[in-house]
C-alpha cells in the first residue's frame, strides 16, 4: 500500500454552521483504488466532510488535494464540475424526466457516446436503458445512479449513506454488487455510513469519525481488534467496559489482571466473543439473561459486584438463568478513564493477553 | 384583489440539503430586480404622501362618510359570507344528501363570476327596466347602494369560505363529533362545540380573503353607485388630474387592509388544529326527510340566487338584444385585447417568477424573506390604489411609457406575481434538491444543470402559475381602467363601461364572452383544490 499514489488528501479541514462545528481539524489519506468508509454516528460531519471533497460545501480552513491537484485552499476553490468527482447520493437524485440512458449520459460529451453501453452494462442493466426511474425497483435505481456517477470516468466516486434507502433484504446483495463494480471499474471510493457492520464489510480502510475529525483510520481488522479509543471500541462492534484500577504494568478487575501500560483508574474493554463460561458452584457471576440466535447465543452475566458483561458463545452450553458460572476473558484493552476522546495515555494500547489465569 | 389563497406547503425536502452556499451574483440580481419593480409603486406613494400630505382631506367629513360606508360593506358581506360558506360547506361534508359531489361543485360555481359581472346582472335583472319586470311584470326593487354591492359581493365571494372550509372539514377527525355526540350533544350542537372551535384557522383566513376582495373592490361598487374608498379615488383621479387628493385616499385604504391582515393575525390563536390526515372518512348525519329537504332547498336558494339568476340575466339580455336586431360591436376585438394582455402578463410573470422562486426556496435568509414578504404585501393591496400609484409614478418619473401596454403589462405582473411565483415555489419543493448538484457531480456547470434539470422539472408548476396569472388578469378591472392606452378596451373595462352607462345587451354579450374564455378553466383549477 506505501507505494501507491494518494488520490484523496485532506487536510486540516474545518467547517462550521454558526455555532454548530460540523468538522475541525478533519485529515484524510485515500489511497488509489482503495475503498475508504467514512463511519461515524449521525451529526459527526461525515456528509459535510464528503460534500466538501465533492464541491458542495467551501470549508472554513484546510486544503484538499485530489490526484496532486490542489482543490481548496485558502485561495482555491475548484467548482464541483470542475473536480472530475462522481457523487451518488443517499436519495439517488435520478433525474426523473429523463431515461435511465439519459441519467447516464448527462455527464457526457453526447447522448450516443458508447460509454453509455458500456457503464449500464457494467452495472447489469443492459437492455433497460429507455426505462424510467420510477419504473425501476430500488436496488436498479443505486445501480444506475452508480453507473451515471461513473459514466464521466471519474477520478474518485464518493457515496453517501449509499445503502440506507434499500431494505434489509436487498442491501447485501447491492452492497456485494457495489463492491465488485467498483473493484471492475477500478475505481477510488469513499462512502459515508452510520452502520459499523456496514463498513467493516465493505471497506478497505475504514475511518472512525467523532465530532468532526477523524479518530482512527485502520483497516477493518486492525480497527476491530485494536481500536486506538475507548470512542472507536465502543462503536465499532460489541464491548463492555469493566472499571480497573493500573499500577506496574498490570491491572485488576473482577474478572482478572491483564498487562497494561497504564496508571491508575482504567476502564478494561472486553469484546463478547473473548469471554467465556464455565458453571460452577463458587464462579465469579451470575447468568442474567439470554439470546438464543441459533448460530450462537449470547448471554449476559451478573458480575459478583453488580456489573454486566456479554458473552457470545456457540449454541453451547445451555445455561439457566441465575445459574452461577466463572467468567474468563481472552483478551482485553485498558483505556484510561478520563478518556474525552482523546488518546490513551501511554501510546496506542495492544490488545493485552491475561497475564494470570 | 385577486383571491387565490397561497398553496399549503408541502413537505419540504429542504431539510436534507445544508442550506448554507451562497446565492450566484445572478440569481440576486435578477430577483432584486423584479422585487424592486414590484415595490417601488408602493414606496412612491408613501414618499409623495408624506412630502405633502393633505390632511384636511385625511380629517374632512368626506373621509369619515367613506370610512362609515367602506366598514358596514366590509363588515356586512364578511359576515354574510361566512355564514354561507361555513353552513353550506357542513351541509355538503357533514349531511347525507344525494349527490354531494355535485352539490359541491355547484356551489362553488360562483366563484368564477367577477363582481361587477354579478353587480350588472342584479342591476339587469330588478328594478323597472330589468329581466323580472319585463318577463314576469314582478315589481322587483331595483338593486343598488348598500343592498346591491351587498348582494353581488357576498354572493361572489362566499366560495372562497366554502372551499376553505370543505377542505378543512375533511381533513378533521371524525372522532372528534362522534364525542361529542357519545357525551350526550346533538349533531347540530356537537358541530358548534367542536368543529365551529376547530374551523376557526379556516374561517379566520378565508373571511380575512373575503374582507380584503370587499375592500378593494371597485366593480360592483362604482356600478352599484355605492360610495367607497376605492369608487372615491377613480373618481378623484378621472375629475381632477392632482394628484395628492387621489394618492392620499389611496394610503388610507393601504392602512385599512393593513389592520384587517393585523386583526386576523392577532385573533389567529396557538392551538394546532388539524389532525395530519383522518384515519376514515367524515361521517355524514342522516337527517329526516324534512329536514334533509330543508337543506337542499337551502343549497338549492344559494345557487339560484348566485348562479342561475346572474347567467340567466346575461343570457336574457342577449337575446332580448339579438332579437331587436341590436349590433354586438367589438366584443371580438375587447375578447382579443383581453386574450393577448393577459397572455403577456402570463409570460412576463412566469419568467419573472423564476429566479425569485428559486431565491426563496434554495437560499433562504432573512433578506429573500424580506423580498417574500414584501410581493405578498403588495399582493394584499387594493389594486386600484397599487394602479394609482403605478400611474403617477409613471407620469412623473419615466413619462414616456406613460399608458403604454409596457405599463400595463407591468402593472399585472406587480398585481400577481405572488401566484406564479408561489406555484413555481410549490413546484421546487417537491423536487430533490440534490438533483442540481448530481448534474454538476458529473461535469455539467450550474447553469447548464438549472436548465436541463430544474426547469424542465417545474415546467408544470411554471406554466400553472402562468395560468393563474392569465385568468386573474382577463377578469382584472381597475388597475386596467386606470392604466390601459386610451381606447384599448378589454372585455372587463367593455362590461364596466356599457353596465355604467345603462348599456345592458353589450355588457351582457361581453360579460358572457369573458365568462366562457375565464370561468371554464378557473372552475378546473378550483375543484382539482378541493379533491386533492
Amino acid at each position: 500500500m506505501i507505494d501507491q499514489e494518494l488520490a484523496i488528501r485532506v487536510r486540516g479541514l474545518d467547517k462550521a454552521y454558526g455555532n454548530t462545528v460540523a468538522l475541525q481539524g478533519f485529515n484524510l489519506d485515500v489511497w488509489e483504488g482503495n475503498l475508504v468508509g467514512l463511519l461515524g454516528p449521525s451529526g459527526c460531519g461525515k456528509t459535510t466532510a464528503l460534500r466538501a471533497i465533492a464541491g458542495f460545501e467551501r470549508p472554513d480552513h484546510g486544503t484538499i488535494d485530489i490526484h496532486g491537484r490542489r482543490i481548496v485552499d485558502a485561495t482555491t476553490f475548484v467548482l464541483p464540475e470542475k473536480r472530475n468527482v462522481g457523487m451518488v447520493f443517499q436519495d439517488y437524485a435520478l433525474f426523473p424526466h429523463m431515461s435511465v440512458a439519459s441519467n447516464v449520459a448527462f455527464g457526457l460529451p453526447s447522448r450516443d457516446d458508447p460509454r453509455v453501453g458500456e457503464v449500464i452494462e457494467m452495472v447489469g442493466l443492459a437492455g433497460l436503458g429507455t426505462r424510467m426511474p420510477h419504473e425501476l425497483s430500488g436496488g436498479q435505481q443505486q445501480r444506475v445512479a452508480l453507473a451515471r456517477a461513473l459514466a464521466p470516468g471519474p477520478g474518485v466516486i464518493l457515496l453517501d449513506e449509499p445503502f440506507s434507502n434499500l431494505d434489509a433484504t436487498l442491501r447485501d446483495r447491492v452492497r456485494r454488487e457495489v463492491r465488485s463494480i467498483l473493484r471492475e471499474a477500478e475505481t477510488t471510493a469513499v462512502f459515508v455510513t452510520h452502520d459499523q457492520e456496514e463498513a467493516l464489510a465493505l471497506s478497505d480502510v475504514v475511518a472512525v469519525m467523532e465530532n468532526g475529525t477523524i479518530v482512527q483510520a485502520a483497516t477493518p481488522d486492525e480497527l476491530y481488534l485494536n481500536p486506538s479509543t475507548r470512542f472507536v471500541a465502543a462503536f465499532v462492534g460489541d464491548a463492555d467496559f469493566v472499571p480497573g484500577v493500573a499500577k506496574q504494568g498490570k491491572v485488576v478487575t473482577p474478572i482478572g489482571t491483564f498487562a497494561t501500560a497504564l496508571d491508575g483508574n482504567v476502564s478494561v474493554m472486553v469484546r463478547p466473543e473473548s469471554v467465556s463460561l464455565a458453571p460452577t458452584e463458587n464462579g465469579n457471576a451470575t447468568i442474567h439473561d439470554r439470546e438464543f440466535f441459533g448460530h450462537d447465543q449470547l448471554y449476559v452475566v451478573r458480575l459478583n459486584d453488580g456489573h454486566l458483561l456479554r458473552a457470545r458463545t456457540g449454541p453451547m452450553p445451555i445455561l439457566d438463568r441465575h445459574q452461577r458460572v466463572q467468567v474468563s476473558v481472552r483478551t482485553a484493552i485498558a483505556y484510561p478513564n478520563e478518556d474525552s476522546g482523546g488518546h490513551p495515555s501511554s501510546g496506542v494500547p495492544g490488545p493485552t493477553r491475561q497475564v494470570e489465569p | 384583489m385577486s383571491m387565490i389563497a397561497r398553496d399549503a406547503e408541502p413537505q419540504s425536502l429542504d431539510s436534507v440539503t445544508h442550506r448554507t452556499n451562497q446565492a450566484p451574483r445572478w440569481l440576486w440580481v435578477t430577483s432584486l430586480l423584479v422585487v424592486s419593480v414590484v415595490v417601488a409603486p408602493l414606496a412612491y406613494i408613501t414618499v409623495e404622501v408624506a412630502r405633502q400630505p393633505s390632511w384636511g382631506l385625511i380629517w374632512s367629513g368626506r373621509t369619515a362618510e367613506l370610512l362609515f360606508n367602506t366598514t358596514v360593506l366590509v363588515a356586512a358581506v364578511t359576515t354574510t359570507a361566512t355564514t354561507i360558506g361555513v353552513g353550506a360547506a357542513w351541509a355538503v361534508t357533514r349531511v347525507r344528501l344525494p349527490m354531494p359531489a355535485l352539490w359541491t361543485s355547484v356551489l362553488a360555481l360562483p366563484l368564477v363570476i367577477p363582481s361587477y359581472v354579478a353587480a350588472l346582472a342584479y342591476l339587469a335583472a330588478s328594478g323597472p327596466n330589468g329581466m323580472f319586470a319585463q318577463l314576469w311584470s314582478w315589481p322587483v326593487p331595483r338593486l343598488e347602494g348598500l343592498l346591491g354591492s351587498w348582494l353581488a359581493l357576498s354572493l361572489t365571494t362566499y366560495p372562497y369560505v366554502f372551499l376553505v372550509s370543505v377542505i378543512a372539514l375533511r381533513r378533521m377527525d371524525p372522532s372528534l363529533e362522534e364525542v361529542a355526540r357519545s357525551l350526550g350533544k346533538s349533531p347540530l350542537r356537537g358541530f358548534f362545540l367542536v368543529v365551529v372551535g376547530q374551523l376557526r384557522p379556516a374561517i379566520g383566513a378565508s373571511g380575512l380573503l373575503v374582507a380584503l376582495y370587499t375592500l378593494s373592490d371597485f366593480g360592483a361598487v362604482s356600478l352599484m353607485r355605492y360610495d367607497t374608498f376605492t369608487k372615491a379615488i377613480y373618481a378623484q383621479w378621472a375629475v381632477r388630474i392632482d394628484r395628492t387628493p387621489a394618492l392620499t385616499l389611496a394610503l388610507v385604504l393601504i392602512l385599512l387592509a393593513a389592520i384587517i391582515l393585523w386583526i386576523e393575525q392577532r385573533t389567529r390563536g396557538r392551538a394546532e388544529y388539524f389532525t395530519k390526515r383522518p384515519s376514515r372518512p367524515p361521517k355524514r348525519t342522516r337527517l329526516s326527510r324534512r329536514a334533509t329537504w330543508a337543506v337542499q332547498g337551502a343549497l338549492g336558494g344559494l345557487v339560484v340566487l348566485a348562479l342561475i339568476v346572474p347567467i340567466s340575466v346575461l343570457i336574457f339580455w342577449l337575446l332580448r338584444g339579438l332579437a331587436n336586431d341590436q349590433t354586438l360591436t367589438n366584443v371580438g376585438l375587447a375578447g382579443l385585447r383581453s386574450v393577448t394582455v393577459s397572455g403577456v402578463a402570463a409570460l412576463a410573470a412566469a419568467v419573472a417568477a423564476i429566479p425569485v422562486a428559486v431565491l426563496f426556496v434554495r437560499f433562504p435568509s432573512r433578506a429573500s424573506r424580506l423580498m417574500e414578504r414584501a410581493i405578498w404585501a403588495v399582493y394584499a393591496l387594493p389594486h386600484i390604489t397599487v394602479g394609482v400609484a403605478i400611474l403617477f409614478f409613471t407620469v412623473t418619473l419615466v413619462r414616456p411609457i406613460y399608458q403604454s401596454l409596457l405599463v400595463l403589462i407591468a402593472a399585472y405582473v406587480v398585481l400577481f406575481l405572488p401566484q406564479a411565483s408561489g406555484a413555481v415555489e410549490t413546484a421546487l419543493r417537491q423536487i430533490d434538491p440534490h438533483i442540481e448538484e448530481a448534474g454538476r457531480s458529473m461535469g455539467v456547470g450550474q447553469m447548464r444543470s438549472f436548465l436541463r434539470l430544474t426547469v424542465p422539472l417545474i415546467g408544470r408548476g411554471i406554466a400553472s402559475g402562468g395560468a393563474l396569472v392569465f385568468l386573474t388578469v382577463m377578469k382584472e378591472l381597475p388597475a386596467t381602467l386606470l392604466l390601459r392606452p386610451t381606447g384599448y378596451d378589454t372585455l372587463a373595462l367593455a362590461i364596466w363601461q356599457q353596465a355604467n352607462e345603462g348599456l345592458y345587451t353589450r355588457a351582457s354579450s361581453s360579460a358572457l364572452v369573458l365568462l366562457a374564455i375565464s370561468a371554464v378553466p378557473m372552475f378546473l383549477i378550483a375543484t382539482r383544490t378541493i379533491r386533492s
